[in-house]
């Protein structure tokens, strides 16, 4: 979409003008803050000066993910970020609706996946009434609403109410917990796959979904016999649990595109050297400033676009990393184009 | 806890100091911040606590481990029904009862109280807060909890400095009973018995069922207090009953009510209109009114919580001043008045401490606040008072010649203020409690004073341990109150509440046969985010409260 507008107020006459309906949205957000009252002025009396504006994004994707897994958060508390959003001039909700510990999601072909793997089955639960709630209201504020059912790692809630569905890990504590991943070697994961993504494309009417992908731990994997079995046949080698991971990525990827959908990922694969599909935008969010083992964001930039694929920057946002004082310098300071790479497709 | 003494050494700008136990020992390992810490680390287990002491030059990166747990923590969970504080004495049995909304009923036995009443109807929500879907027989049934005040006070009206609020609370054959000597204790054996009664996790009937058991509590310490900042953050009133809602579920018991600052005076006075319809952030929206001060003060009534409110004078004072003009003193530079000197004073400094128009207006003010609020306690503040200002006013200065007090002794005119203001607070048949600056700057206060310790080290490194604090001021002969280490304002990533736990407020050097009566005291956030501040509270309110509101 394109969100450019021109905005003048002249001579007591105003005009907006947008090519598009998003740029309409986004002048009038900026209009409504160029009108003001008076400090002291207990009379209220709204200003505003003859002004011209000509505006445009610099970023395409301007997004904020919301973690409603961890913590449920009420329909009232996600209409707030919405609104928000809106008066920045955010365009992209990115949902990180479900996760390991929690699956509020109420599926319509999955109900048990709910019933089991929320915190509570009816009070803390998204239904599909909620979710259009949500979408709605997005709509009407320019904002796209992304959906991240972050696969196969981060799925333990999925366990709850799909048996079978993951890994067994032969357990090991201080390595794995007793489910891992979803398991990789049968079809039964694929097939439930299809089933679920087929539901969440019709219910989230955007292009996109994000598949997560993130922090795959090869452990349990290597604990089950099957899947050992499975490496073997295919003639890899116990280090090259990248390739396990590939397969998985690249079927679930197939699916996705038979849906006729798009997905964004987080640069995990890329990381462990997974081959991905030409057509896959990647979230970077590794940062040293997170821990220090992880790389600079700006080698991760450069490595996905060196790839040319698109990229996403989060790595230097991470809002949740609460402190005390004033903080926002080190958010404001941080430039997504500032990485080595003639291809700048962030 | 012995890693703490560990924490005083000196650590250089490019280093790392580990500290962990191994083999039962304390083991410290020092590295250059280049070198990679997680290879070079101890014996790591997840039963113990590695501790890494670094400098950071601001501003501060945390560094935070990927935040994808997929191990479960080794812990042992406390069984349902565990009440929260631990009370002093708990036994619960396996004999289980079950309690059905529809026939359960608090029994007052004929004792009519206002207090009860309104808490029966409470509690009863609280409990049954979910619609019982079906029913099993298998349980007997409980279906009244005997409630019984046994001592004379008997339907007291306020919740005070003197009460008593320990109780027994008997499950029991069928039969319940919590017997208080004051109504306080029925009250917090109300919360307990709330907290007892449970729902299976898996259960989705939704059965509620309690354990036989016995308990037998009482707190630690007589003041459990949390402050609240309404000033730098207007908070709604709405925010403020959540937090009493809080306070209730972990027996607190104070109120302090920080309400007013430098920064807006949101207290509309009866008598000074003017000082918030010129000082709060705005004149109708920012405002706490007569209405509103009275709603809370009911509300934490009912719940057997004090409201102190503080107003924090003779510095902190710079909303006083816009409505009421003279008020403060004239900051002078280069001659004139009204000079703000950066790093210095601000045109206005702490109220003018040698006229009597000033103590006129606090006898009339006080003289508001005691009747507004019935706690006979009220919070003097006099904390960080600066004598910048007060040195740069001639007036002031002419004053110290005529008394006869040097340059660097501007501490007697704080004790001055002080006194004449404490005078007009006895004289309203009020008690009061002040910052520990005034005894840090050797003021003699009245040994009616009441004390709150609020430096320690790990505020700022300048500050004394809170220790000296709570020493200095017992040796005085005066009450003490502790928040020093509860500054739960400063917020931090991940699970902060160990430091909070672990601080113990009678860890200090007492005088030998000293009765110590000791309080504690937190500080809230002052960052205001709704639900952010509820799920602050509600973990770090809670592990506070097992500390001191029972047995260590």
């Amino acid at each position: 979409m394109t969100e450019s507008y021109e905005l003048v107020i002249a001579d007591g006459e105003a005009s907006l003008m947008a090519l598009e309906i998003w740029g309409a949205l986004r002048g009038l957000e900026t209009f409504s803050q160029m009108v003001y009252q008076l400090d002291d002025d207990n009379d209220g009396e709204y200003y505003i000066n003859a002004s011209y504006v000509t505006d445009f994004p610099r970023f395409g994707y301007r997004g904020f993910m919301l973690d409603t897994c961890r913590h449920y958060m009420p329909l009232d508390t996600i209409l707030k970020h919405l609104d928000a959003m809106a008066y920045n001039k955010f365009n992209v909700f990115h949902w990180h609706i479900v996760d390991d510990q929690a699956f509020p999601y109420q599926s319509i072909k999955f109900p048990a996946m709910s019933e089991k793997g929320a915190y509570h089955p009816v009070n803390k639960i998204y239904t599909q009434d909620d979710v259009a709630f949500v979408v709605e209201y997005a709509r009407l504020r320019g904002i796209r609403v992304i959906p991240e059912f972050d696969t196969p790692g981060h799925t333990y809630s999925w366990g709850k109410g799909i048996p079978n569905l993951l890994t067994e890990c032969w357990i090991v504590y201080d390595k794995h917990a007793d489910f891992g991943p979803i398991h990789p070697i049968v079809n039964s994961s694929y097939e439930f796959l299809e089933d679920l993504f087929g539901e969440i494309v019709n219910v989230f009417p955007d292009r996109f979904v994000h598949l997560g992908a993130d922090e795959v731990s090869y452990a349990c994997w290597e604990s089950n016999p099957d899947v050992q079995l499975f490496m073997e046949q295919r003639g890899w080698s116990d280090s090259e649990y990248n390739k396990l991971e590939e397969y998985y990525q690249n079927r679930l990827f197939d699916i996705i595109i038979g849906l006729g959908s798009r997905f964004i990922i987080w640069q995990d694969p890329i990381d462990n050297n997974v081959t991905v599909s030409n057509m896959t935008v990647v979230e970077v969010w590794k940062d040293t400033s997170l821990w220090y083992k992880l790389p600079p964001y700006r080698d991760g930039l450069e490595k996905v676009t060196k790839l040319g694929l698109k990229a996403v920057l989060s790595a230097c946002f991470y809002l949740n990393y609460i402190d005390y004082g004033p903080d926002w310098e080190r958010f404001y300071l941080c430039e997504p184009t500032d990485f080595n790479g003639k291809n700048r497709n962030i | 806890v012995e890693y703490i003494r560990l924490i005083k050494h000196k650590v250089r700008d490019d280093e790392v100091i580990q500290i962990c136990m191994e083999d039962n020992n304390w083991i410290e390992r020092r590295f250059s911040l280049l070198e990679d810490l997680m290879d070079n680390a101890c014996k790591y287990t997840s039963d113990v606590l590695v501790l890494f002491v670094f400098n950071f030059p601001a501003p501060i990166y945390g560094i935070i481990l990927p935040i994808a747990p997929r191990l479960p923590y080794n812990i042992t969970e406390a069984p349902l029904g565990t009440p929260w504080p631990l009370p002093q004495l708990l036994d619960v049995t396996d004999e289980l009862f079950v309690l059905r909304q529809s026939k359960f009923r608090f029994d007052d036995g004929g004792f009519k109280c206002d207090i009860l009443e309104e808490a029966f109807t409470r509690y009863k929500d609280v409990i049954f807060d979910e619609p019982e879907l079906a029913v099993h027989v298998e349980y007997p049934l409980l279906k009244e909890l005997k409630v019984e005040v046994t001592g004379e006070k008997g339907c007291e009206k306020y919740p005070n400095s003197d009460m008593t609020e320990s109780y027994e609370l008997v499950i029991a054959d069928g039969e319940a009973s919590l017997m208080a000597l004051e109504i306080w204790g029925a009250l917090r054996g109300l919360e307990t018995f709330s907290q007892m009664v449970y729902q299976l996790d898996d259960d989705n009937d939704g059965e509620y069922y309690i354990n036989a058991s016995y308990v037998t509590d009482f707190p630690r310490f007589g003041y459990r207090g949390f402050m609240l900042d309404t000033c730098r953050h207007y908070m709604p009133l709405d925010t403020i009953l959540k937090h009493l809602d809080a306070m209730a579920y972990n027996k607190f018991n104070v109120f302090h009510w920080h309400i007013v600052d430098d920064q807006a005076f949101p207290y509309q006075s009866i008598k000074f209109p003017a000082m918030s319809e010129k000082g709060a952030y705005h004149p109708v929206n920012k405002i706490y009114t007569q209405d509103d001060v009275a709603f809370v003060v009911e509300y934490a009534r009912l719940r057997g919580i004090r409201v102190i409110p503080e107003f924090d004078t003779p510095g902190h004072t710079y909303s006083w001043g816009k409505g009421i003009p003279n008020l403060l003193t004239e900051c002078w530079a280069n001659g004139k008045p009204r000079q703000i000197v950066y790093d210095k004073h601000a045109d206005f400094g702490p109220i003018h401490p040698i006229v009597n128009s000033s103590y006129e207006f606090l006898e009339d003010l006080f003289g508001e606040i005691v009747n507004v609020f019935p706690d006979r306690f009220v919070h003097l503040g006099a904390d960080e008072v600066s004598y910048a200002c007060w040195e740069s006013n001639p007036d002031v200065q002419l004053f110290m010649e005529q008394r006869g007090w040097s340059d660097s002794e501007y501490n007697k005119l704080e004790e001055y203020y002080q006194n004449r203001l404490f005078d007009i607070i006895i004289g309203l048949g009020s008690r009061f409690i002040i910052w520990q600056d005034p005894i840090d700057n050797n003021v003699t206060v009245s040994n009616m004073t009441v004390v709150e310790v609020w430096k320690d080290t790990s505020l700022w490194y300048k500050l004394p341990p809170y220790r000296d604090g709570l020493e200095k001021v017992t040796k005085l002969g005066l009450k003490a109150v502790l928040s020093a280490c509860f500054y739960l304002n400063y917020i931090d990533y991940g699970p902060d509440w160990e430091r909070f736990y672990l601080c113990e407020p009678t860890d200090f050097n007492a005088i030998q046969g000293e009765q110590i009566t000791q309080f504690f005291k937190m500080k809230s956030p002052t960052y205001h985010q709704n639900h952010a501040i509820e799920a602050l509270l509600a973990e770090k309110d809670e592990f506070v409260a097992t500390r001191t509101g029972s047995g260590k």
